[in-house]
């Protein structure tokens, strides 16, 4: 009764390799998860904060960061979600809507913390009584494939050049931080507001979720001109892609990206050495290679930093602020399905 | 005897309790959610949802490109089912199985593949444009052209098994009563053969028509950027938008237009084959096959053009991807490299957390699905109980409605914690989706292998003096084991590359494999996304090729 037929021993050999696999991946060092783990949840380039995790992690043995990214309206959802299910399970948030951290701190969720030795980091970037910080500039800016238009846009009304029809792209308000602080400041902006995106639409942008599907699609040549992040398009010049950035001449726009510790974190002295990783020279000579413009006075900025005289259009928190649901409504009817 | 019955009522207790709490549960809290508001019953959920324009265009899209990938999809199965199996076809032996192919990819990668290869960027614009030096590119993938061929294409096996299988099952002599009647072979195929699988024809396009709209994948990455919603997408956009007051309750609403959309395919289906159902036993001795004469040879050709372009075309155009350096430049072999598999399995540990927690879920979901599935298989077939139709309705329910629903319930169920377990945002959340969803996967092998097996073997055992438990460990499940090995990888292939429920469940440090390619092509990491998408096709047709091996068929059809 014994005797295993053919079928029976493909059968076991199978198993066996399954198990094997299993055990394989089991024993992962990414499974490792010894010491104390610290959860972020951010909207930032997979790929570039996965850099800084595995730095982080080298110089701080013992601590794991564990990260939850996508969109910074996904990652408020998810956190909104949570709140509802009992309480928020992320112990640092880091992402693109500083009127999120601003209502957060209002509502006394975000905890004070000012790390040691970082005096030379300009005040201005720890907000509120260092509740949430600055810990490196991204900007928003028009973008170009350098093989499909041969004269360099100098402007954001470039966007709206009927020359470029059909091939503008964007980031989506509701997917993207950045977007919808773009999206605000253009507002505020004298001679721009509503009417220049109704001469969007007509110059038929397209409006995709991510800032990098917009960088990606730039490189490819789908789009010619687009509103992006900075740093991103000077990490796909830098790879060899065909892209390049302008500074435009109304001013780029600054994009809030803070950072924060939550009051109730489970982990907070986790969360607090992240910060002291970001603030330190490693972590801002990190975001330079990474292409991100830093915030400790003294770091030599990337290639391409602004120059100085670049005018920066800060974003307008108030207005944003007051206006979040009707902009939302109106870009939603101005753009979405019909 | 009470020995007896005390052990049923234990046996009973586990496949209660899981079903209770994985479908019954969640079943409930879905529909109260869909019809109140702030504990509130209210209709306020339907008129809204109802009432907004939005909602209608969504369902017609839902209903357009399903009725489209139907048409098409339906139309190329039957079409390649009878030229394999019944025309003298050349290589019909090898094609028989290849054709097999794009049922083995799950439908979001190759979404993702068919981008690579005729995405406005992909290889084959990328071509026209530079050949012809045009700025605009031959397709727009995005929207309802993509999803509609994309579907098809991803659905048309289950079309061409079902009717595959009844065109063997049929019975040749009618044919050849047609034959020697006098009739020329395409009267015989006109009048005795569609006739015949008309049936079949029709029970495959349903298939075609329900995995079409109940799919996330290729509306979620072809449409998004076009903005196209279909029923699906719009229910994941809805539960995702927290900012909405009663989120929740609207997506539930959206869901039941979505089940009621497949319910009543099913219903149709039901009907059209009522009382039609004829020559089916498996015919004795070889039908004859249709000689194609001089179309042989053309026909041959196409049929392998048709395979070239829909399975090998998209799968290359993924994998050169993968294996690009700079995005945007023209292709050449100074513009290709590992990096990108490099950085994906040395630069990110979490991606093999992604594809262990993939691998876990889908072995312990199938391990209790199995277990479950004797007992359910034994109530099945062995008892007279009164509840039966209904335990079979619970067990098929999660598996018949689309999965997003499934998803939304069980948010709904387990959002706050139920009897003091939190199960949101842990890794269990999705376990119990899983063994709901892929339950039914397990229970079908195992029914049939238990109605093979005579009871009077049982009984013989329980004469003996063994308890019902002892009589079934000890005596059915050794025999059926080859069924248990079968049903354990029914319900735990489909669950390593699932998508559409742990796109809505997973959590930092419990994403799936799938949502681990969705995410990285969210965020527009063209190459990153390409090359763990290659990693899951490999893994997908893998484990099918086990299944394979192991039940001696595609399983199921």
């Amino acid at each position: 009764m014994r005797r295993q037929s053919g079928t029976k021993r493909r059968l076991a050999v199978w198993v066996a390799g399954l198990s094997v696999l299993a055990l394989a991946v089991a024993w992962l060092p990414a499974r490792a998860t010894a010491g104390t783990v610290v959860t972020l949840y951010t909207s930032e380039s997979l790929d570039k904060v996965n850099e800084m995790k595995l730095d982080f992690e080298k110089l701080n043995p013992g601590i794991t960061l564990n990260i939850y990214r996508s969109g910074t309206q996904v990652v408020i959802s998810k956190l909104q979600a949570e709140q509802q299910a009992g309480g928020m399970q992320a112990d640092i948030l880091w992402m693109a809507d500083i009127d999120y951290f601003e209502d957060l701190a209002k509502k006394d969720l975000l905890l004070a913390y000012d790390p040691p030795d970082t005096g030379k980091i300009p005040s201005r970037f720890k907000y509120d009584k260092a509740r949430y910080h600055e810990v490196r500039l991204i900007f928003n800016t028009v973008a170009f494939n350098t093989l499909r238009v041969k004269t360099r846009p100098a402007s954001w009304k470039d966007l709206a050049d009927p020359k470029f029809k059909g091939k503008v792209g964007v980031a989506s308000p509701f997917y993207s931080g950045a977007a919808f602080s773009t999206l605000g400041t253009h507002m505020t902006m004298p001679g721009f507001g509503w009417d220049y995106y109704q001469k969007l639409k007509e110059n038929g942008v397209m409006v995709e979720q991510a800032n990098g599907t917009v960088a990606k699609k730039l490189a490819t040549g789908e789009f010619h001109v687009v509103s992006v992040v900075d740093f991103m398009v000077r990490g796909d010049k830098a790879a060899g892609s065909p892209v390049d950035h302008i500074w435009p001449k109304e001013g780029a726009i600054l994009i809030p990206t803070p950072f924060a510790i939550l009051k109730n974190a489970k982990n907070a002295e986790g969360g607090k050495a992240f910060l002291r990783y970001l603030y330190s020279l490693d972590g801002q000579k990190l975001f330079v290679k990474q292409g991100y413009v830093p915030v400790l006075p003294g770091v030599e900025g990337p290639k391409g930093m602004p120059p100085e005289k670049l005018e920066v259009v800060l974003t307008d928190q108030a207005y944003i602020g007051k206006h979040r649901e009707e902009m939302k409504a109106k870009y939603r009817q101005l753009f979405e399905l019909k | 005897m009470r020995q007896a019955s005390l052990s049923t009522v234990l046996m009973g207790i586990p496949v209660g309790v899981i079903l209770l709490g994985a479908v019954v549960y969640p079943s409930l809290i879905l529909v109260w959610q869909g019809f109140s508001r702030a504990g509130q019953p209210t209709l306020a959920n339907f008129t809204a949802v109802l009432g907004e324009a939005d909602t209608w265009w969504v369902l017609w899209n839902s209903l357009y490109v399903s009725l489209w990938a139907t048409a098409l999809g339906g139309a190329a199965g039957t079409a390649l089912a009878f030229l394999v199996c019944r025309t003298n076809l050349p290589g019909r032996r090898v094609f028989r199985t290849v054709l097999l192919l794009p049922y083995l990819i799950p439908p979001f990668i190759g979404a993702l593949a068919w981008l690579a290869l005729v995405g406005p960027v992909g290889f084959v614009n990328q071509f026209w444009m530079a050949v012809t030096g045009a700025s605009d590119p031959l397709f727009r993938i995005y929207g309802a052209v993509g999803i509609i061929l994309a579907l098809a294409l991803y659905n048309y096996p289950l079309a061409y098994l079902t009717v595959l299988a009844s065109l063997e099952r049929m019975d040749p002599a009618l044919e050849e009563a047609a034959r020697s009647s006098g009739a020329t072979p395409l009267r015989m195929v006109r009048d005795v053969t569609l006739p015949i699988i008309a049936p079949a024809i029709g029970a495959g396009a349903v298939l075609v028509f329900l995995s079409s709209v109940a799919n996330f994948g290729i509306p979620a990455i072809l449409g998004f950027p076009a903005k196209y919603f279909v029923l699906t997408t719009k229910i994941y956009a809805t539960i995702l938008d927290f900012d909405r007051p009663h989120n929740l309750s609207l997506a539930a609403a959206l869901s039941f237009l979505l089940v009621l959309a497949a319910a009543v395919a099913m219903g149709l289906q039901r009907i059209s084959v009522r009382g039609r159902s004829y020559g089916l036993t498996r015919g004795i001795g070889k039908p004859t096959l249709l000689d194609l004469g001089r179309w042989r040879r053309p026909a041959g050709i196409l049929v392998g053009v048709f395979l070239v372009v829909t399975s090998v075309a998209p799968v290359l155009a993924i994998l050169l991807t993968s294996l690009t350096r700079a995005f945007g430049m023209p292709l050449g072999w100074d513009n290709l490299t590992l990096r990108n598999y490099i950085s994906l399995f040395v630069m990110f540990p979490a991606v093999w957390r992604s594809l262990w927690n993939s691998l876990l879920l889908a072995a312990s979901s199938a391990s209790v699905a199995i277990v479950l599935a004797v007992l359910v298989a034994y109530v099945q077939t062995r008892t007279g109980l009164r509840g039966k139709g209904a335990l079979e309705g619970l067990v098929v329910l999660p598996f018949a409605v689309p999965g997003t629903v499934v998803a939304l319930a069980m948010i709904l169920a387990f959002l706050k914690p139920t009897l003091g377990i939190a199960l949101y945002n842990t890794i269990w959340i999705i376990l119990v989706a899983y063994i709901a969803r892929f339950l039914a996967l397990a229970v079908k092998p195992i029914v049939a292998a238990f109605t093979q097996v005579h009871p009077s073997l049982e009984e013989a055992a329980r004469s003996s003096g063994a308890t019902l438990s002892r009589s079934l460990w000890d005596v059915t499940v050794p025999l059926i084991r080859p069924a248990l090995v079968a049903g354990w990888f029914m319900a735990a292939v489909p669950a390593v590359t699932e998508l559409t429920l742990s796109v809505l469940l997973w959590s930092v440090g419990n994403e799936t494999v799938g949502v681990m390619v969705f995410n990285m092509h969210e965020e527009g990491k063209v190459l990153l996304s390409s090359a763990l998408a290659v990693v899951v096709m490999l893994l997908a047709l893998g484990s099918n090729l086990a299944i394979r091996r192991l039940t001696g068929g595609w399983g199921g059809a």
